[in-house]
C-alpha cells in the first residue's frame, strides 16, 4: 500500500518548535495590504495636513499684521523654514516608520531641528522683539495650549498613518512624529499671534515644540506600538 | 549561513504572494527563511534554553508585520530589522522577568528515603550500628527521628551544646566509616 507523503517534515539542524510555527502561521492565512509608498504617505500627510490648517484658520484669525510681516525677509524665511522642517520631519517619521528604512529618516529629523533652531534665532537676531514683562502679556497661556491642541489634532493624524507601517521603535516615533505635529503647531502659531514679546515668542511657540515632541515620545510608546500586541489568527 | 542574491530576490516575489494570502508560498518562504532566522538568534543568544523562545519571538513579528513589507524594497533589511528588533524585545522581556524573579540562596532540603522501601542503606545502618551509644543516639534522634536540639537534649539529660558537640562527632565519624566502607567493596 502506498504511504501518503507526511505534508511537513522535520528539518535538519532545526527545532521541532520550527515546523509547530510554520504550520500555525501558515493556516488560515488572511490577505494584508501593503503600505502605500512612501511618497504617497507623505503627501497624504501634507494634504491633510493642509486641509487641518485651513479649518484652524476658519476658528482663528490670521495676525492683524501678516501683511506686512510677509513683506519682510526674515519672517518669510522664518516661516518657510517652520514649514519646511514639519514637512521634512514628517517624510522622516513616515520613512522610518518601516521595517529596514529606519535609518533613512535620521537625517531628516536632524535637518528638521537644524530648520527649528535656524528659525528661532532668525526669530531672535532678525525680527523686532521686545523684552517686556512676559507675565503682563495678554496672551499669556492661550498661544501655550493651542500649540497644544492643535499639534497633538497633527500627532494623531500622522499616528494613524504611521501606525499602519508597523513602527519598530515606538517612543522614538512618538518623538519624530510630534515634532513635525508641533512644528505645524508653531507655523499656524505663527501666522494667528503676533505678538513681539520675545519670552511670550520662545516659551509659547518656540520651546512647546520640543517639550510636547519629546512628551509625545510616552505617548507613541503605547499607541505606536499596537501592532505588536496584536493577536495572531 | 548566506543566502544569494536570487534567493533575496525569490523571497521577495513570495512575500508579494504571502500578503496576498497564498498559505502555500508562506510555509515555502518560513521553511527556507527558517534557518537563516534560527542561525541569527542561535548566535546572538547564549542561553541555549532560551534560544527556541527567542526564535518563536521573531517568527511572530514576521507574522504581525507582513503587511508593512514594500515589494519594491530589498527583503534582507527588511526581514533582518524585525529579526534583530524582536529579538531584543525578547530579550528584554526576559531580563524584566528575571529581575523579578526571587532567588535563594539554598534549595529547602526535601526529605527523600534513601532507598525504594523508605528504610536505610544496609551500609549506613551498618555503619550507624558501629557508632558509640553517646554518638549513635543523637545522630538517629536529629536525623531519624526528626527532634529538635532541644527535645533531643532533653531526652538524653544534656545540655544542649554538648549534644551539637556530640552530634558533629557522630556524623564525621558515620562519614568516615561509610567512605572506608564503601572503599573496602
Amino acid at each position: 500500500m502506498k504511504r501518503n507523503k507526511p505534508r511537513s517534515k522535520q528539518r535538519r539542524g532545526m527545532p521541532s518548535i520550527h515546523q509547530v510555527m510554520v504550520e500555525r502561521l501558515s493556516s488560515g492565512l488572511r490577505p494584508v495590504r501593503a503600505p502605500y509608498a512612501i511618497k504617497v504617505q507623505w503627501l497624504l500627510w501634507l494634504s491633510s495636513a493642509l486641509v487641518l490648517g485651513l479649518l484652524f484658520f476658519t476658528k482663528m484669525p490670521l495676525r492683524d499684521d501678516l501683511k506686512e510681516s510677509l513683506t519682510t525677509p526674515a519672517f518669510d524665511v522664518m516661516i518657510l523654514f517652520i514649514f519646511a522642517a514639519a514637512a521634512l520631519s514628517g517624510w522622516g517619521t513616515i520613512e522610518a516608520s518601516i521595517p529596514g528604512e529606519e535609518n533613512k529618516g535620521k537625517w531628516k529629523q536632524k535637518t528638521a531641528a537644524t530648520l527649528w533652531g535656524s528659525a528661532a534665532l532668525i526669530f531672535l537676531l532678525f525680527m523686532p522683539c521686545n523684552a517686556d514683562n512676559y507675565l503682563e502679556h495678554k496672551t499669556f497661556m492661550p498661544c501655550l495650549l493651542t500649540v497644544l491642541v492643535i499639534g497633538t489634532v497633527y500627532w494623531f493624524l500622522l499616528s494613524l498613518i504611521i501606525r499602519r507601517n508597523a513602527p519598530l521603535n515606538s517612543r522614538r516615533m512618538g518623538v519624530w512624529t510630534g515634532l513635525s505635529a508641533f512644528l505645524f503647531g508653531l507655523g499656524i502659531i505663527t501666522l494667528h499671534c503676533g505678538s513681539q514679546n520675545l519670552y511670550h515668542v520662545l516659551f509659547e511657540h518656540f520651546l512647546p515644540v520640543l517639550a510636547f515632541s519629546w512628551l509625545m515620545g510616552w505617548l507613541g510608546a503605547r499607541w505606536l506600538s499596537g501592532w505588536k500586541r496584536k493577536p495572531i489568527s | 549561513m548566506k543566502a544569494s542574491p536570487s534567493q533575496w530576490q525569490s523571497w521577495a516575489q513570495m512575500m508579494k504572494k504571502v500578503q496576498s494570502g497564498d498559505e502555500e508560498a508562506y510555509r515555502t518562504l518560513l521553511n527556507e527563511i527558517g534557518p537563516l532566522l534560527y542561525s541569527y538568534v542561535r548566535r546572538r543568544v547564549f542561553n541555549r534554553s532560551m534560544v527556541d523562545d527567542v526564535y518563536q519571538e521573531v517568527l511572530f513579528t514576521l507574522h504581525r508585520a507582513r503587511h508593512s513589507y514594500m515589494t519594491d524594497r530589498p527583503f534582507a533589511p527588511w526581514l533582518f530589522t524585525l529579526a534583530h528588533n524582536s529579538f531584543l524585545d525578547a530579550i528584554g522581556r526576559n531580563r524584566k522577568f528575571a529581575e523579578r524573579e526571587v532567588q535563594v540562596d539554598f534549595l529547602p532540603e526535601a526529605a527523600q528515603p534513601d532507598t525504594k522501601d523508605g528504610s536505610l542503606g544496609d551500609d549506613l545502618q551498618q555503619v550507624l550500628a558501629q557508632l558509640p551509644e553517646s554518638l549513635r543516639r543523637p545522630v538517629e534522634m536529629m536525623k531519624l527521628e526528626g527532634l529538635s536540639v532541644e527535645e533531643a537534649a532533653r531526652a538524653l539529660g544534656i545540655s544542649a551544646s554538648a549534644l551539637k558537640v556530640r552530634a558533629h562527632r557522630g556524623y564525621a565519624r558515620l562519614k568516615k566509616n561509610l567512605l572506608e566502607k564503601r572503599g573496602t567493596k
